[in-house]
């Protein structure tokens, strides 16, 4: 049995570490090598590896953004290496997760391959133990709340949006629209789950289906029955329902 | 308030303390002494006094005095007139208290004395005495200007202390960066095997950097040479890693070379410029450290062609520099960072030139 993996780093010889060690290990195959977090994203849909080696600091998206944007269940057996971050490493103990620290020697990099081994065949049955990747992003969350870039998809393609260039959030359905700069994309996400990953100080909910980032609003107007119109720097008006607005209790 | 509560209490107190000390020096005096009715002449005499004496603490407290200088004669003078005054006018009324106290006594002597026959004697007798206690209320006061003033100056030293070993605390830990120590060891580790050659220079480099780290002068000026060596240790290492990726440029003149800048104060630019204009995309990007002079001031300019500074997002790098700067050169100095989106950030330090500005010329 092969398990196929994927390398996941920034650094060109960072990446040459684990292939070389790899190289000696006759039952894993090294598909693929990404240089970003973006392009991890869609090797690991493409090629759908059994593991992936993942640096946590990483241009553009990092190693948590990844597994944000697939989700923990859609991620193959995750070996994350890192030089230094001592909140991942904290979550990592807590959660029982292997890591790599870098630098690592022969010797411990075969110790994390071996379990990583017993997860890639245990995740081969249905029902198999997994790795709890749900468990450590809630973990990282809590120490790392707010995101500033999210990936969404659009077409068949990855965008970057930096959630300071997002003006505001629209309810779809099962969906969210973000509406960036004259465009907007569609993110499987619910309301309360994107306003969790949003900075507090910078995004507020001001109707049940309606996000504002504060920046882009250039008035607030009364309305009728307590309501106010909020009016957006690009002309967008939008609503404050009754409900939502102690939300401005410092600005109305 | 409480500290006011406190003053007034003090203030009262000396004066209740003094009537005291003024009645049992009465009472000595006399062969049957009325001991209630001195008691009560002297606390009022002195309620009086304390009365008077607030001129005295306005006084301290609106025009102090705060040196011996001929310039401050109006000062002193009006010290001086003000407390023979106060001295004076307390006497009087003293006097009418005293008066006030006997007035049976007086009743019998009036007719052939009249109720002031006794003041000159009373001002011979009191009035010397009396000035001197206003001196004295006068030196209290300011004793304890003097006083608060020094705690006040003992807190701000200790304050700016603080701030000052906080700085050299958060500076040692940014040269000695656990996360580009372990990359660059790990990057050792991956040259040893294909390039060990590569290793070997890496490894002199990452050696020199560390020596520089440690060698770290307690001085806090540095000829801008020392400082440039450092930052091409770093960047040597960082080139490395990040292979193609990374150009620089350096762009100093030579008799700039000897000029006095805070040790370590580029490194932590030069890396805000590598995280922000680099790590954070995957095309390569280009450092350029400049230095210039202009009339009295060095200027260094770091400038990357990365996102762009965005403002209001400055990480601890940057306020720990602004920090530094400002305990240095207190507001002689200038950081601006000016970013335009996707075309890069421009971080110019403005340093005034010391006097001496040339290392050769001490």
């Amino acid at each position: 049995m092969t398990f196929r993996a994927l390398v996941v780093d920034d650094e060109a010889l960072a990446r040459q570490r684990i292939l070389h060690l790899l190289e000696k290990e006759a039952d894993f195959e090294v598909v693929g090598e990404c240089v970003n977090g973006i392009e991890a994203v869609k090797a690991i849909e493409e090629l759908n590896p059994d593991l992936v080696f993942l640096d946590i600091q990483m241009p553009e998206l990092d190693g948590f953004g990844v597994i944000d944007t697939l989700g923990p269940e859609r991620m193959p057996t995750t070996l994350f290496v890192t030089a230094y971050d001592q909140h991942a490493m904290k979550a990592f103990e807590v959660h029982a997760l292997d890591y790599l620290l870098k630098p690592f020697d022969a010797e411990r990099f075969q110790q994390a391959l071996q379990r990583a081994r017993r997860w890639c065949s245990s995740g081969r049955s249905e029902g198999a133990p997994r790795q709890d990747l749900d468990a450590l992003m809630t973990g990282i969350h809590q120490e790392r709340p707010w995101v500033d870039r999210l990936l969404v998809r659009h077409g068949d393609r990855h965008v970057l949006v930096r959630t300071s260039a997002l003006q505001w959030i629209e309810a779809e359905d099962n969906y969210v629209r973000l509406h960036v700069e004259g465009t907007s994309f569609l993110l499987r996400q619910t309301m309360a789950g994107i306003l969790g990953r949003l900075d507090p100080s910078q995004f507020r909910r001001i109707h049940r289906s309606a996000i504002v980032n504060l920046d882009f609003i250039k008035e607030l107007q009364p309305w009728t029955s307590g309501d106010h119109l909020v009016i957006m720097r690009d002309g967008t008006k939008l609503t404050l329902s009754r409900t939502f607005r102690e939300q401005f209790g410092e600005y109305l | 308030m409480a500290k006011n509560t406190k003053k007034w209490m003090w203030y009262w107190g000396a004066w209740a303390l003094l009537a005291l000390y003024m009645a049992s020096w009465d009472i000595s005096m006399t062969k049957h002494p009325e001991l209630l009715r001195l008691l009560g002449m002297n606390l009022l005499q002195n309620l009086v006094w304390g009365l008077l004496g607030l001129a005295l603490v306005w006084l301290a407290d609106h025009h102090p005095l705060e040196s011996f200088s001929p310039r401050e004669w109006r000062n002193w003078g009006l010290h001086l007139g003000t407390s023979i005054l106060v001295a004076a006018l307390g006497l009087f009324v003293a006097y009418l208290i005293n008066l006030g106290f006997y007035a049976d006594e007086w009743k019998k002597m009036a007719p052939t004395m009249g109720y002031f026959s006794r003041l000159p004697y009373f001002y011979r007798n009191y009035f010397h005495t009396n000035l001197l206690f206003m001196w004295a209320l006068l030196g209290a006061l300011h004793g304890h200007l003097i006083y608060r003033k020094f705690r006040a100056r003992e807190v701000e030293a200790a304050r700016l202390e603080a701030r000052f070993a906080e700085a050299q605390n958060l500076a040692l830990r940014m040269q000695l960066q656990p996360h580009f120590l372990f990359n660059t060891l790990n990057s050792i580790s991956a040259l040893i095997h294909s390039n060990p050659d590569g290793a070997d220079r890496m490894i002199g480099r990452l050696g020199d950097f560390l020596r520089m780290t440690l060698e770290a002068s307690p001085e806090q000026l540095v000829p801008l040479r020392k400082e440039l060596a450092f930052i091409e240790a770093y960047l040597s290492i960082e080139r490395v890693r990040f292979q193609d990726r990374l150009q620089m440029r350096v762009e100093i003149p030579v008799d700039l070379l000897g000029a006095r800048v805070p040790s370590f104060i580029l490194q932590p630019l030069v890396e805000n410029a590598l995280k922000h204009g680099l790590s954070d995309r995957s095309q390569s990007g280009t450092l350029i450290v400049r230095a210039r002079k202009d009339s009295e001031y060095l200027v260094l300019e770091v400038q990357d062609d990365g996102e762009g500074f965005v403002a209001g997002r400055e990480g601890v790098g940057l306020s720990n520099v602004r920090g530094r700067l400002g305990l240095l050169y207190r507001g002689r100095h200038r950081l601006d960072i000016m970013g335009a989106s996707g075309k890069g950030t421009l971080v110019t330090l403005r340093l005034p030139l010391d006097p001496v500005m040339n290392e050769e010329a001490l």
